[in-house]
Formats: structure tokens, C-alpha cells, sequence
């Protein structure tokens, strides 16, 4: 495993530890992770597809229990908090699959209050109506508010959606591929978005992304997997480089930075028939004809 | 479009809000002149204001008002619990009625009533106890992240084959019982009393009650399973109470009135068409809009096919059926 940290004790007052975790589920496979999250800051989850970062993240929020380990979450074991405890300490945004109802965008918001509501209370007090107000505006939906949910585009229907997990006003938020469905344009505002969150609160935000880049540039910590093991973690810049992307990936490509963005060039083997700048120019060429 | 969307919904809340309870004392004033006996209107406001003696007194008191009230619990309820099930199964066509729900609180109540008639007092609870396993059962069998529209539709029908070849059976086993029980079969409201509202309106009303507790759970769940246990839902709990609820008030309607179809699947549907999918709003519009329903199905079906009384359920099952085929026909009305 690559490390930039030193192993024994990687933060002082870690957010989630995850501890010996094992999961076998067929294809859905875990072995022996240990790993921990740093409070207050944004954290990458990275890894080639199917290498497990779905389902680490879903035993995080306790979707799924794991075989064998176990999660604690501000230094108690995930098992200990009652449903309601854990609601209000920890959530997750799925990645899309399931269609909502049709809802307006402030009525999406509205359901992550439900945790802070007594059992069966269906109107929202004065408090929740200004903490969904407040969420709409970190987002930047405030004026899409009234607007049906499915008439929004794809950038900002991911904003929604996050907005409905910060109005369950968890310290930690847990985020799968929010950025996977969106031009690279929205990616960058959803990335700039959590940025700023993350910094004007101290919200500890979790994400599984592939935009390697976007996740070097913009989190503070990095955790690779592959094949259901942990292959990676430490600080993103420091462990972006040509052997990681070939021991995580299996792909050989150099790092380069504009700046202080890295940009990941892979390297094409010239005899493998890789595209030439001409055929690049003339496909241009002709789409622009 | 921004504002039009929320501007629209909200104020087709408050017209629906206005229309729907018109619409069932219209429609429920309705069933009661019309009929055999012609009432006329100037009588009927007498005879309910309690002033004179009328020779329509008889007909009015005695037969059609408590056929009314037993026709609105009977389209309360199964829309109520139709729109229940839409949203337990997250399924467009879940219906009391086609997914076997109602046939099996109505083989439970035909059981019942041939074979221990001296219990036949506890027919609604029979009846729920037989719908309450039959969604179960299809819930069970259909079930995989959701209840896919295919399978759940299959599994009503060789679960409606099933119990409608084990009533058959009792019918012919039973054969000298069954004339008592044919015009409940049938699945209609006639000679339906006060003393059939006395005995199914309690089940019926606390069934009705219930749902105000199933508003926020029945929201929640239509977020999808994830989403709901982060919000700190206990989903299989809530499901299961959720079903089990349905069927109270699917077993309430079925142990009075036979195997009426169709109302929890149309009424559900139009209301979520016009107002959303918010069950604040969905459930008790449902239960107007199927009361309403009901009681003008059971008018036209008694007064226009005179000198013969068709059962309500027959008139229901020819304007369900064809609407029940456009809703399987409609593109993006069934997610598969």
C-alpha cells in the first residue's frame, strides 16, 4: 500500500474509522479494509470501477453491515447510535438511479428535515423553513425553488439533491459520484460548491469520484481502492503520481501541473496504433465542416 | 415556467378542495332521488330536514341513505387503500382489486359466511385477515428493489385464478349455503342497511383514521428505500405496517360490498395527476374522490338499466378495466 501518512495514527480526532472490514456478496467484495476519515475536511474516494468505493461508502452510513469489522463514527461504534442518533450524525446521497416523484425542488429540500421532526409531524416550523431556505441558498437553487424537481437540468438537480442532505444538517455527508452524469462545466460547480461549504462550516464531506484530477485538486485526503482492497491514502497531490496510477489503475501515464491542477497524460505506446495529432485534426476538421 | 408549476398544483389543491366535497353531496343527493321510485327533490329536503311525513320516508331512511353511507366507506376505503398500495409497492398499478388483495378478503369472507355463519358478526376481520396474507403473499413473490410492474401484475393473476378457483369450490361444495351469500358476491350495494353500515363502518373509520399516520411514512418511502432509512425511517417496519393497513380498509369494503374493482386504481391516478404524489394531499382526496366514485356508480347502475339492479362492481369493472389497459398502454405512466 501507498502511504503519505504515517501509519499508526493518521488524525487526531478522525470523523469515521473504519476498522477490519470484510464483505463478500459474490461481485460485491471487501477484504480487510482499515482506514480513517479526517473531521472537517473533504475526502476522495477513488478506484477503477467496481473496485468496492460504492460499497465501502454504503457500510460507512450502515446500508450494509459488514461481515466481519466494524465502523465507529466520532470514536463510537456505528451500532451504538440508535436509528434517530445516526440519521442526525451521518447521511449519504445516493448516486441517481431511482426516479423521484414529482416534487418541487423546495419540497425535495423539505424531506431532509424529516430526522429533526416528531414522529408522524408532517408541517415544517418556522426553523425548518429557514434551514431549507438557508440550504437552497448555499446551493445556489434559492430561485429554483417553486420549480418542478425533473424540469431542472442535470447540474442542477445534483445541487437539489445535496441540498435535501444538508438540510438533514449532518456533520458528515457522505457523497456517491456526484459529479459522474455532469458536463465537465457543472462538475466544477458542484466541486467549487462543496468546496466552499466545506470550508465556511467545517462539514466533513466523503466522495466517491473518477475525475482523478478534480479529486486531487479539490479534497484534502485521498483513499484509493482495488479489487475490494485499500490500495492508497494519504494527502491527494503527494499521491498523485505515475506509480500510483499505475499500481490503482494499471495504466501507465505521466503527471503533469498547470498550476498547482495536476493533469494526468497517459502515455500511448506509439506502435499500438494510438491516434496521431493529424487524424485528431482532420476528425476536427471535419465535424467543424 | 418556474412559478406556474407550484401556482398550478397549489391551486388545483384548493378547487379540489372545494369540488370534491360538492361533488359527493351532489352525487350522494343524487343516489338517493333516483331509482325505482322516482323521489321528488322538494320530499327528499322534507324528509331530511325532518319536518313532514312523506310516503317516501320508508325509501329514503331506510333504504337509500344508509346505501349511500355504505357506498361512500366502501370508495374511501378502497381508494385509500389503493393509493396505500401504489406507494408501498411503488407501483402504478397496484389496486386492492387486480393485485388479489380484495379476492382474498372476499375468499376469507365466503368462507366465513358458508361454513362458520355463526361467526359471520367478525366478517371484516376475516376479511382483512385474508387480504392482509394475500398482500403478503404478492408483496413476498413480486418484490426486488420495488415490485416491478411485470411481476406484480402475474403474481394477481394466478393469485385472483387461485382464490376465485377455491370460492368456486366452496360454491359447489357448499352449494345449498350459497344463496344467502350470492348477492354479496356479486359485489354490489344492494339492500345494503343501517345495520351493514353499523357493522362494517367501525373497521372502516378506524382504517380511514390510521392514515393520517401513514402521510409521513408513505412520503418518505417514495423517495426509495436508501434515501428513507437515511432520513432514519425504519422501512421494513413501516412497509409492513403500511400493507397491513391497506388491507384493513381493502378487507372493511370487501365484507360489505363484494369484489368491487378499479376504484382504488382510477381515483389515486387522477388525483396524483392533478395535485402530485404528496400523500397529505393524495390520501384524503382518494378517499373523497372513491366515496364520490362509488355512491354515482351505484345511482346509474341501479336507475338506468331499470327494471334490473346492476351490482355496482359490474358498472366499475367497465369503466376501470379500459382505463386500467390505458395506464399499462401509457409510455412513462409504468417504470419496469
Amino acid at each position: 500500500m501507498i502511504s503519505t501518512n504515517h501509519e499508526s495514527t493518521p488524525f487526531s480526532n478522525p470523523a469515521i474509522e473504519v476498522e477490519q472490514i470484510a464483505l463478500n456478496r459474490g461481485h460485491f467484495q471487501l477484504d480487510d479494509i482499515s482506514l480513517a476519515i479526517p473531521a472537517g475536511k473533504l475526502t476522495a474516494i477513488v478506484g477503477p470501477n467496481g473496485s468496492g468505493k460504492s460499497t465501502l461508502l454504503r457500510i460507512m452510513v450502515q446500508l450494509l453491515q459488514p461481515d466481519h469489522g466494524m465502523v465507529k463514527v466520532q470514536g463510537r461504534p456505528a451500532t451504538h447510535y440508535t436509528r434517530r442518533e445516526w440519521s442526525r450524525q451521518i447521511t449519504m446521497l445516493p448516486q441517481l438511479k431511482e426516479a423521484l416523484p414529482q416534487l418541487t425542488v423546495r419540497e425535495l429540500v423539505a424531506y431532509g428535515r424529516a430526522p429533526h421532526k416528531r414522529r408522524f409531524q408532517s408541517l415544517h416550523s418556522a426553523e425548518d423553513q429557514a434551514i431549507i431556505t438557508q440550504m437552497l441558498d448555499w446551493t445556489g437553487i434559492a430561485r429554483y425553488s417553486d420549480r418542478m424537481f425533473h424540469t431542472l437540468s442535470g447540474g442542477e438537480q445534483q445541487r437539489a439533491r445535496i441540498a435535501m442532505a444538508l438540510a438533514q444538517q449532518t456533520p458528515i455527508v457522505l457523497l456517491d459520484e456526484p459529479t459522474t452524469f455532469l458536463d465537465i462545466a457543472h462538475q466544477f460547480e458542484v466541486m467549487d460548491m462543496l468546496h466552499r461549504i466545506n470550508r465556511d462550516t467545517g462539514l466533513t464531506i466523503v466522495m466517491v469520484l473518477h475525475e482523478l484530477q478534480q479529486a486531487a485538486a479539490y479534497c484534502h485526503h485521498m483513499i484509493a481502492l482495488k479489487n475490494g482492497r485499500l490500495a492508497a491514502q494519504g494527502e491527494p497531490l503527494e499521491l498523485l503520481t505515475d506509480t500510483f496510477i499505475q499500481h490503482v489503475y494499471g495504466m501507465n501515464a505521466a503527471i503533469q501541473y498547470e498550476g498547482k491542477y495536476p493533469v494526468i497524460v497517459p502515455v500511448i505506446p506509439h506502435h499500438s496504433g494510438g491516434i496521431s495529432h493529424d487524424h485528431r485534426n482532420e476528425h476536427f476538421a471535419n465535424h467543424q465542416r | 415556467m418556474s412559478k406556474p408549476d407550484l401556482l398550478r398544483r397549489s391551486r388545483r389543491r384548493w378547487i379540489l378542495a372545494l369540488v370534491l366535497p360538492i361533488l359527493l353531496i351532489v352525487v350522494s343527493l343524487y343516489s338517493i332521488v333516483d331509482g325505482a321510485i322516482h323521489i321528488p327533490f322538494a320530499d327528499l329536503m322534507a324528509v331530511l330536514s325532518g319536518q313532514q311525513q312523506s310516503v317516501y320516508r320508508t325509501i329514503i331512511i331506510d333504504l337509500r341513505v344508509p346505501r349511500v353511507l355504505v357506498g361512500m366507506l366502501v370508495g374511501a376505503c378502497l381508494a385509500a387503500s389503493g393509493a396505500l398500495l401504489q406507494g408501498v409497492m411503488k407501483n402504478p398499478l397496484a389496486d386492492p382489486g387486480i393485485i388479489g388483495v380484495s379476492a382474498g378478503g372476499g375468499m376469507a369472507a365466503m368462507i366465513t359466511m358458508v361454513m362458520l355463519p355463526q361467526f359471520s358478526y367478525l366478517l371484516p376481520i376475516t376479511a382483512f385477515i385474508g387480504a392482509f396474507v394475500t398482500a403478503i403473499v404478492i408483496y413476498v413473490m413480486a418484490w426486488e428493489n420495488g415490485a416491478s410492474p411485470v411481476k406484480i401484475v402475474l403474481a394477481g393473476v394466478a393469485v385472483n385464478a387461485l382464490l376465485g378457483a377455491v370460492t368456486n369450490g366452496i360454491m359447489v361444495v357448499f352449494s345449498d349455503r350459497v344463496q344467502a351469500v350470492l348477492p354479496w358476491l356479486s359485489g354490489g350495494l344492494n339492500g345494503r342497511s343501517w345495520h351493514h353500515l353499523e357493522f362494517m363502518a367501525p373497521y372502516a373509520l378506524i382504517g380511514l383514521l390510521l392514515c393520517l399516520f401513514a402521510i409521513q411514512p408513505a412520503n418518505l418511502l417514495l423517495l426509495g428505500d436508501d434515501s428513507a432509512r437515511l432520513l432514519g425511517q425504519r422501512v421494513e417496519l413501516q412497509r409492513f405496517l403500511l400493507i397491513m393497513l391497506a388491507a384493513l380498509l381493502a378487507g372493511a369494503a370487501v365484507s360489505v360490498a363484494g369484489l368491487v374493482g378499479f376504484v382504488g386504481l382510477v381515483v389515486p391516478h387522477m388525483i396524483r395527476l392533478w395535485i402530485g404524489e404528496d400523500y397529505r394531499f393524495l390520501l384524503p382526496y382518494s378517499m373523497i374522490g372513491g366515496a364520490a366514485l362509488v355512491v354515482l356508480a351505484d345511482g346509474i347502475a341501479r336507475s338506468w338499466f331499470d327494471p334490473i339492479e346492476l351490482p355496482v362492481g359490474i358498472l366499475l369493472a367497465v369503466i376501470g378495466a379500459p382505463f386500467f389497459l390505458y395506464l399499462l398502454k401509457r409510455k412513462g405512466a409504468v417504470r419496469s
